[in-house]
C-alpha cells in the first residue's frame, strides 16, 4: 500500500506543509495567536476534505480505528495510552506555572478631535483646518528646513532620525511613539489633527486614549503655532506620506 | 525504497523553502559608491546631527552626548584596522548597524547602494586624511571562553589597570572617569563593562577583542595589542568583559513581588535578594518639564520585591559612577530614586499623569534620597511634591564600585488616603524615577518611566502540583473508554 | 666681608665664563658658529596646581601643570630655539620620554626623525597618546610591566603627547628637519652648535606662548648671542 495514497496520512502531510508555511514563510514571524486561528482553519478545510465522500472518510478513520481495536497494534495502543495523558498533563502545567503577564492596554489610538482647541489662548477651529503654511508654495523649502530642525531638536529622541518611532528613548515607552513611516499614521490623517495631537500632547488625550501614560508632551508651551505647521510639513515631507484632506461638505 | 523517496521528496523541497525564506542576506561586498549621488543622501539624513560641512555641528549637535563625529578629522572610533583609516566595510557597517549607546541610529533603512553613497560622501570631508590604506589588525588566535581564561583575563583586568576608567567592577567608575576628554576636547565617559548593549563597536567577542586591540581612536581608550605580556591575553580579557554581564537587558513589562512567609532581610547584600530575578527597567530621559535632560545618567533599574504579611519590600539597584550628596554649589546634587504609585488602587485603567501626577490627581512617591534616606511623599507634578507626614517607610542603602543597592521597606496596609494599600493579585500601575546628582541631575533633570505594572504573586499554592495528574488521569480515562467503544462496535 | 666675597664669586663667574668662550670647541674646528639664544617672558609664571585623586604613592598628592615657567631674570623655560631653514644629517642620539612620577620627563625635548624610547618608570599604568598630523597619532597602553616601548616620529612637527589616565601629564616631542636646535633651561638659556655660518632666522615655539623669529648672523667659530622676548 501506497502511504500517500491514504487519506491520513494525506491529511497530516497537509497539516505538517501548512504549518511549515505558516510558521516559516511569513515574515515578519505571526504571532502564535495567528498561527493557532490559521491551523484551525486548515483543519477544518483538510476534515471538510477526508469526509467529502464516505469511502474517503472510512478510508481517513481506518488507521485511527485499527489503532484502537486491532490487537496486532497494541504496542502502539499502549504508547499513545500512556503518551498522551503525559503530554496533556504537561501542558496543564505549563498553564498552571505560567507568571502572570501585564494586562494589555486598551487604547483609542486616533481618537475623534475636538472641534476647536485654545491655542495659547486663542481659540482654534480644529475642524476645516488646512496647514496656512501650504498656501505659500515659494516657501515651501524654507517651511520645511525649519521644520526638520524643530524635529531634530525635539521629538526625534523618541520618533527616530528616520521617523519611524524608533527613537532612542522609544523601547521605555508605553505606548511607544509614532511611526510616520507607517502608512496608518499621518497618510490617514488632517494636518488639524496633527496639529492638535502636537499642541495638547499626551495631557491632551481623551480618556480613551489613556492621557496619563503618553508621554508626548504639550507643544504649545514651547512651539509657536508656526513652528507647529512647519514640523508638520516636516512630516509629510520627509517620509513623502500626504495627508488627508477634509471631506466636502462635512 | 520507492516509497521512502516519494516521502523524503516533498520533505527535502518544504526543507529547501524554509531555509531560503528563513536565511537572512548576507552582508553585501565592499562597493565604490558614488559621492556625488551620497551628498543628496547626507543633506537629507545625516546633516542634521553631522552638519552640512560634516564638522558635527548640526543643529542637533550641542544636545547630543556623546557629540556627532566630525567627519573632517578622518577620526573613526570604531575600526578594524592597526592603523588610524578604518576599512571602508567598517564604516559601512556603522552606517548599517548604528552605534548602541550614541544617537547614531542603524541606518538599514537606507537601500545598500544609497549607504555606500553616503559613505563616499562622508569620506570626502576628511580629503587627504583617508588616503593611507587600511591595514587590517590582526588579532592572536582565539582563545575561547572557559574559566580559566576568564581568572587570567581578571589578573591581566587588574595587572594592566583597566579600573583607573572602568572601575574595579567595570562600571565605568575608575578614579581616572571625571578627566577623561575625546580629541575634540570633548568629556567622554569610559564604558560600562556591564551593560555590554551599550558598546559603541558592538558586544561580539571579536568585535570586544578588536577594541582592545587596537584601541578606540579619538578617545581615551589605548590599543593594549602591545601592552599586555602575552598576546592571547586580549581574548583572556575579551572573555573576562563578556563574564561581567548578559549581553541583553531583558527589560522587564511587570515587576513581580515574591510572597514570602518569614521576615524579609532590610540588607541589600543579604543573599536573599541575589535568589531574586531582577526585573530591569529602562529609564529615558525627562523632556516634558524644563529643564529637560535628553542625556540621563542612569537608564536601568533592577527592581526586586517580595512582601510578607506585614510589609511590603522593595530591593532596586542601579549604576552611578559617583556617590554624591547635596553640593549645589559644585553643581552637584543629591542622588536619588522614586517609586510612585496612585495613592488608591483602583480597578479601572485610570490612573494620574505618568509625570508625577498633575493639578486634579496626585501620586504617591515612596523615594530615596542620598544623606536623607526614604520618606514618603504627594506629588500634584514635578514642581509640587509635598512630604507625608507620619512616615511608615524606611530604607537601608549602600554604595559599591559604581554601583547603588537600596532596600525599602513599608507596610503593606496604609493608615490613610494618600498612599496605598497593597493587595495580592492585584496589578498594581508603578512609575521610577532617578537622578544622578554627581551629573547635575536634580529636579526636573531626571531619568524617568510611564506606568509600568507590579503584583503581588498569590501565596505559594499547590495549584501546578495538583492540576496536571488529574488532568492526565482524565485523559487516560476518556481514551480508554473510546478504545472500549470502538472495541464493542468492532 | 660680605662685599669681598661678592668680588670673589663675581671674579670666579667672569673667569669661568671667559674659560668656557675661549674653549676650543669643535664648531670651530668644522667651521661652524654657535648660537646662544637666551628667551625672556616679562609676564608672570602660569602654573596650575591640581588635587591627585588616584595613585597618590607615584604621583603625590598634588600637581602642577606648568603652562608657562619663568625662572631667574624673566628666563623662561621649557622654549624651543631652532634655526629656520637650515640643513643638516641627524643626530645619533636617541630620543627619552620617561614618564616618572606621573610626568612625562622631560617635559620639552627636541629630536631629530627617527625613534624615541618611551620608558614608564613608575609601576602604574599609563598611556601615550600623541596628537599629531603628519606622524601617526599613537595611543598605547603602557602597563607596569611594560617598561619600555619603542615609537617612531618620522616628519617634522610639533607633537602634544598626553596620559589619559592621568589628565594632567603633558609633553611636547619638537620632530626638527635639522640638527640646529635647543631647548631652554630653567635660565631661559640654551646653546645651538655648530651652525654653518649664515644669515639665519632664529624661531623660538612656547607651548603656550607660541612663536616668535629674530635674525642672527652666524660666522665661523663665533658666538652669536640672540636675545628674544615672547609675549603674551
Amino acid at each position: 500500500m501506497n502511504l500517500l495514497r491514504s487519506r491520513f496520512a494525506q491529511a497530516v502531510l497537509i497539516l505538517i506543509v501548512a504549518f511549515v508555511v505558516l510558521k516559516f514563510g511569513i515574515r515578519p514571524a505571526a504571532p502564535w495567536s495567528v498561527l493557532t486561528l490559521y491551523m484551525a482553519i486548515v483543519l477544518l478545510a483538510v476534515l471538510v476534505f477526508v469526509s467529502s465522500d464516505s469511502d474517503s472518510w472510512r478510508d481517513f478513520v481506518w488507521p485511527i480505528r485499527a489503532t484502537l481495536v486491532d490487537p496486532n497494534r497494541r504496542l502502539a495502543r499502549l504508547v499513545f495510552l500512556i503518551v498522551l495523558p503525559l503530554l496533556f498533563g504537561y501542558y496543564a502545567y505549563t498553564q498552571a506555572a505560567a507568571k502572570p503577564q501585564a494586562p494589555p492596554e486598551l487604547r483609542a489610538v486616533h481618537p475623534a478631535p475636538p472641534a476647536s482647541i485654545q491655542f495659547r489662548g486663542k481659540e482654534i477651529q480644529i475642524t476645516g483646518l488646512d496647514n496656512p503654511l501650504r498656501k505659500d508654495q515659494a516657501s515651501y523649502k524654507k517651511h520645511v528646513a525649519a521644520g526638520a530642525e524643530i524635529y531634530i531638536r525635539n521629538c526625534m529622541y523618541c520618533h527616530g532620525d528616520n521617523l519611524d518611532g524608533r527613537g532612542h528613548f522609544a523601547h521605555g515607552f508605553n505606548p511607544p511613539p509614532a511611526n510616520f513611516q507607517d502608512p496608518g499614521t499621518i497618510a490617514m490623517l488632517q494636518e488639524a489633527f496633527l496639529f492638535w495631537r502636537i499642541a495638547k500632547g499626551g495631557p491632551g488625550l481623551p480618556k480613551e486614549s489613556t492621557p496619563w501614560n503618553s508621554v508626548m508632551p504639550a507643544w504649545e508651551d514651547r512651539l509657536t503655532e508656526e513652528q507647529t505647521w512647519q514640523v508638520i510639513m516636516y512630516l509629510y515631507d520627509a517620509t513623502g506620506q500626504h495627508p488627508r484632506r477634509w471631506e466636502e461638505g462635512h | 525504497m520507492g516509497r521512502g523517496a516519494l516521502i523524503a521528496r516533498p520533505l527535502a523541497v518544504v526543507a529547501a523553502v524554509a531555509l531560503a525564506l528563513g536565511a537572512a542576506p548576507s552582508r553585501a561586498a565592499a562597493q565604490a559608491g558614488d559621492a556625488t549621488a551620497g551628498k543628496a543622501v547626507y543633506e537629507r539624513r545625516c546633516a542634521g546631527c553631522h552638519g552640512e560641512k560634516g564638522d558635527g555641528k548640526g543643529p542637533a549637535a550641542d544636545l547630543l552626548v556623546p557629540k556627532p563625529r566630525d567627519f573632517t578629522m578622518g577620526l573613526y572610533k570604531i575600526r578594524t584596522t592597526a592603523n588610524k583609516v578604518p576599512t571602508d566595510q567598517d564604516l559601512f557597517r556603522i552606517i548599517t548597524d548604528g552605534m548602541p549607546g550614541t544617537s547614531m541610529p542603524a541606518w538599514a533603512v537606507l537601500t545598500e547602494r544609497e549607504r555606500w553613497n553616503v559613505l563616499a560622501y562622508i569620506k570626502t570631508f576628511a580629503g587627504e586624511k583617508l588616503k593611507e590604506a587600511p591595514k587590517k589588525v590582526e588579532l592572536p588566535k582565539d582563545v575561547p571562553s572557559s574559566e580559566a581564561s576568564i581568572k587570567r583575563g581578571k589578573e591581566m583586568f587588574e595587572a594592566i589597570e583597566c579600573h583607573k576608567c572602568h572601575g574595579t567592577d567595570g562600571r565605568g567608575d575608575g578614579p581616572s572617569r571625571a578627566e577623561l576628554k575625546d580629541e575634540w576636547g570633548n568629556p567622554i565617559a569610559p564604558a560600562n563593562l556591564t551593560k555590554r548593549w551599550t558598546f559603541r563597536g558592538g558586544a561580539s567577542r571579536t568585535e570586544v577583542a578588536t577594541r582592545l586591540a587596537n584601541g578606540v581612536l579619538g578617545t581615551p581608550m589605548p590599543a593594549f595589542l602591545d601592552s599586555v605580556e602575552k598576546p592571547e591575553d586580549i581574548w583572556h580579557l575579551t572573555n573576562f568583559i563578556q563574564s561581567l554581564g548578559p549581553d541583553s537587558p531583558h527589560y522587564a513589562t511587570l515587576v513581580t513581588v515574591t510572597a514570602v512567609t518569614g521576615a524579609i532581610p532590610d540588607d541589600p547584600n543579604a543573599e536573599f535578594w541575589k535568589k531574586l530575578t531582577p526585573n530591569n527597567i529602562p529609564l529615558m530621559g525627562q523632556v516634558i518639564v524644563d529643564p529637560r535632560n535628553f542625556n540621563p545618567a542612569i537608564d536601568l533599574v533592577a527592581v526586586r520585591a517580595a512582601y510578607n504579611d506585614q510589609a511590603i519590600v522593595f530591593h532596586l539597584t542601579w549604576d552611578d559612577p559617583t556617590q554624591s550628596a547635596d553640593e549645589p554649589a559644585k553643581k552637584l546634587f543629591a542622588d536619588a530614586i522614586a517609586l510612585q504609585f496612585p495613592p488608591q488602587i483602583t480597578a479601572g485603567p485610570e490612573r494620574p499623569y505618568f509625570l508625577m501626577g498633575d493639578g486634579s490627581d496626585a501620586v504617591y512617591l515612596l523615594r530615596w534620597e542620598n544623606g536623607k534616606g526614604v520618606s514618603e511623599a504627594s506629588a500634584n507634578g514635578p514642581g509640587k511634591i509635598a512630604a507625608i507626614a507620619g512616615g511608615e517607610a524606611r530604607g537601608n542603602a549602600v554604595f559599591t564600585n559604581g554601583q547603588y543597592r537600596l532596600v525599602i521597606t513599608r507596610p503593606l496596609v496604609s493608615k490613610d488616603a494618600t498612599r496605598p494599600t497593597f493587595t495580592p493579585a492585584v496589578f498594581v500601575p508603578v512609575a521610577f524615577q532617578a537622578w544622578d546628582g554627581g551629573a547635575g541631575e536634580t529636579g526636573t533633570r531626571m531619568s524617568v518611566t510611564s506606568w509600568y505594572y507590579l503584583r503581588l504573586e498569590e501565596p505559594q499554592s499547590n495549584r501546578r502540583f495538583v492540576i496536571p495528574p488529574v488532568v492526565a488521569i482524565l485523559t487516560l480515562a476518556a481514551m480508554l473508554v473510546v478504545v472500549r467503544i470502538a472495541k464493542g462496535r468492532a | 666681608m660680605r662685599r669681598a666675597l661678592t668680588a670673589v664669586v663675581a671674579v670666579a663667574l667672569v673667569a669661568g665664563v671667559v674659560f668656557v668662550a675661549h674653549r676650543p670647541d669643535q664648531a670651530g674646528a668644522q667651521g661652524g658658529g654657535t648660537i646662544e639664544a637666551a628667551v625672556t617672558f616679562a609676564g608672570a609664571p602660569v602654573i596650575e596646581k591640581l588635587k591627585v585623586n588616584k595613585d597618590t604613592e607615584k604621583c603625590g598628592t598634588e600637581t602642577a601643570i606648568e603652562k608657562v615657567v619663568v625662572g631667574p631674570n624673566k628666563g623662561l623655560a621649557y622654549a624651543v630655539v631652532s634655526v629656520a631653514g637650515a640643513k643638516g644629517a641627524a643626530t645619533a642620539k636617541k630620543a627619552t620620554i620617561d614618564q616618572h612620577g606621573c610626568k612625562f620627563v622631560p617635559h620639552v625635548q627636541a629630536m631629530t626623525p627617527g625613534e624615541v624610547e618611551i620608558k614608564n618608570s613608575d609601576d602604574i599604568l599609563h598611556n601615550i597618546h600623541t596628537y599629531s598630523t603628519a606622524n601617526a597619532s599613537i595611543n598605547k597602553a603602557q602597563p607596569k610591566f611594560k617598561k619600555v616601548m619603542t615609537e617612531k616620529f618620522e616628519k617634522p612637527e610639533i607633537i602634544k603627547v598626553t596620559c589619559d589616565v592621568h589628565s594632567w601629564m603633558l609633553g611636547w616631542v619638537a620632530v626638527m628637519p635639522h640638527p640646529f636646535f635647543g631647548v631652554t633651561d630653567a635660565n631661559g638659556a640654551t646653546r645651538i652648535e655648530n651652525v654653518p655660518p649664515g644669515k639665519y632666522s632664529v624661531e623660538v615655539w612656547h607651548e603656550t606662548l607660541g612663536k616668535q623669529t629674530k635674525e642672527v648672523e652666524v660666522k665661523a667659530g663665533q658666538t652669536a648671542k640672540v636675545a628674544i622676548e615672547m609675549k603674551k
